[in-house]
């Protein structure tokens, strides 16, 4: 019993130790691309192919995610609050719950799905087949060529597509709320106007570009550390997708409470 | 006259955790020379070669490259070494999301002071040298297995490198192609005048390849001579493994 006990305590100790050792890589990755970004020359080429590849091949998955979120939020707003004769507030809860909560965090939740699998299994296949040792072999630092672009495609995007999810949301809220389920658009748009203010913009924007930070760390992580074999790139990819939505989930909680001290509601 | 030792090896052990694979590994090549290192799978010859371009950096031992001790240098000195040493990778190690031409000329763009027309011009003269003709815009993934080996040698030898290391160049290849990248080991040899290293398992890369053989076992130099010498060597260890007899042990699955 008291052998079982100590195994036990021993298993969880040595997946905290593994966990924690993890984390302190990954924030070492992450200051190594941080001092590589602003000592050495940033390649325009890679960072061009990845901007194209985050940003506007995501747009359309963000797109469809804003105004289909939005739509249905409206919709359940309206349903809601038509029994207490609230109709009019439809527009700005909606609103404010896509540019703080909803647009960012389902923004960023596709990106990772989306992007953070797609950089750890090109990163991780490019680890088996030795292109990464090829590089170093060829005198090229891996980060410069490989990492820092992908931050920076990730730092731009992400804020970007956020804004455009937030607007697709708005959008389509007001589409559901007036046209379709009989609200006043006047009184929809007076408390929109009086209750949703550009800092409730900005907290998006602000919670998008650290998630970008969150998600591409941990993909080029999950990439770069990944085992030998096509089963490991599987479990680089899939990690990847998780620790980064779980991240996500976990880490705007926080944001959230920090933020609204910086930008208090009125 | 001694024969100048361009790399010299001495006591590098290398763990990886409690897997200790190198366990004092003391080898000299000299210039110009083709040292071919063979042994069976798992016995470190790999990993003995990614020390030389400090892909990996020993748990103790020396590696000297041309008077420096890679095994202490840091990444950002490392640049120098790596630019004389040129490396053909397994399974070639080619970038997917490039043509053959631009992983060819990739280590001539990276440097930054030749011109497109240069880099195309050189490009074409190593393809012909390694006998590829009009491939230049092919994809590694339109490339046969001989074919990607022979685009990693044309990137490798680029840069005009003082050493060649080839990592299994034949593995994985049919006779004929396994004969025409032996005859390229040699005639690049021949034509450049570089130091070749070859690691492999494939008996007849090293009496086709080599000036000396080095016999990797159990993460140490087993034996060291020319081919001829290695023929006529009595050990049975030795003689199992260029005559590919596998032992009782061997076959205990």
């Amino acid at each position: 019993m008291l052998k079982a006990l100590i195994q036990f305590v021993q298993k969880i100790g040595a997946s905290t130790l593994a966990q924690v050792a993890e984390f302190g890589d990954m924030v070492l990755l992450f200051w190594e691309t941080v001092v590589c970004l602003l000592t050495r020359r940033l390649r325009m080429e890679q960072t061009v192919a990845q901007l194209f590849f985050v940003g506007v091949r995501s747009q359309m998955v963000v797109l469809v995610t804003g105004l289909f979120t939005g739509a249905v939020f409206a919709a359940q707003i309206q349903f809601q609050f038509h029994r207490l004769g609230m109709d009019s507030a439809t527009g700005t809860v909606a609103t404010l719950a896509m540019c703080r909560e909803l647009g960012p965090v389902l923004s960023a939740l596709m990106i990772a799905g989306r992007v953070g699998s797609a950089m750890a299994a090109e990163l991780a296949t490019m680890k088996i087949s030795e292109q990464i040792d090829a590089l170093r072999a060829l005198a090229v630092y891996p980060i410069e060529y490989l990492i820092v672009p992908r931050f920076v495609a990730m730092m731009v995007s992400l804020p970007l597509l956020v804004a455009m999810a937030i607007g697709a949301g708005a959008g389509a809220s007001y589409f559901v709320a007036v046209p379709l389920l009989g609200v006043d658009g006047t009184y929809y748009w007076d408390n929109l106007m009086k209750f949703v203010a550009p800092k409730d913009i900005w907290i998006g924007l602000i919670k998008a570009f650290f998630f970008s930070l969150i998600i591409v760390t941990i993909a080029c992580y999950k990439g770069l550390h990944s085992g030998g074999g096509a089963e490991s790139v599987g479990r680089a990819t899939t990690e990847a997708a998780v620790n980064a939505s779980i991240s996500v989930l976990i880490s705007n909680f926080f944001f959230t409470l920090l933020l609204n001290m910086t930008f208090p509601s009125n | 006259m001694e024969e100048e030792i361009v790399i010299h090896f001495e006591g590098v052990h290398k763990r990886f955790g409690k897997q200790h694979v190198l366990r004092g590994v003391t080898l000299d090549i000299r210039r110009s020379e083709s040292m071919v290192i063979i042994g069976r799978s798992g016995c470190g010859k790999s990993v003995l070669l990614k020390h030389l371009i400090g892909l990996l950096k020993p748990s103790a031992g020396r590696i000297v490259v041309e008077g420096r001790d890679v095994a202490v240098l840091p990444e950002s000195q490392m640049v120098d070494i790596r630019k004389k040493i040129g490396i053909v990778f397994q399974g070639g190690a080619l970038f997917d999301s490039l043509t053959v031409e631009a992983n060819v000329g990739f280590p001539l763009k990276e440097e930054r002071v030749h011109s497109a027309a240069d880099i195309k011009e050189r490009v074409t003269e190593v393809l012909e040298a390694v006998g590829l003709h009009n491939q230049h815009n092919k994809m590694p993934s339109e490339l046969s297995g001989g074919m990607r080996k022979r685009v990693a040698l044309a990137r490798a030898i680029i840069r005009k490198p003082e050493v060649i290391v080839y990592d299994e160049p034949t593995t994985g290849l049919d006779p004929v192609m396994t004969d025409s990248i032996n005859k390229l080991i040699n005639r690049m040899r021949e034509r450049y005048g570089v130091t070749s290293i070859v690691v492999t398992h494939d008996m007849k890369t090293v009496f086709a390849c080599a000036d000396r053989v080095a016999m990797l076992h159990e993460g140490v130099v087993y034996s060291v001579g020319t081919p001829g010498e290695l023929k006529e060597n009595s050990d049975v260890l030795v003689q199992n493994f260029i005559g590919g007899i596998s032992t009782d042990e061997d076959t205990d699955f």
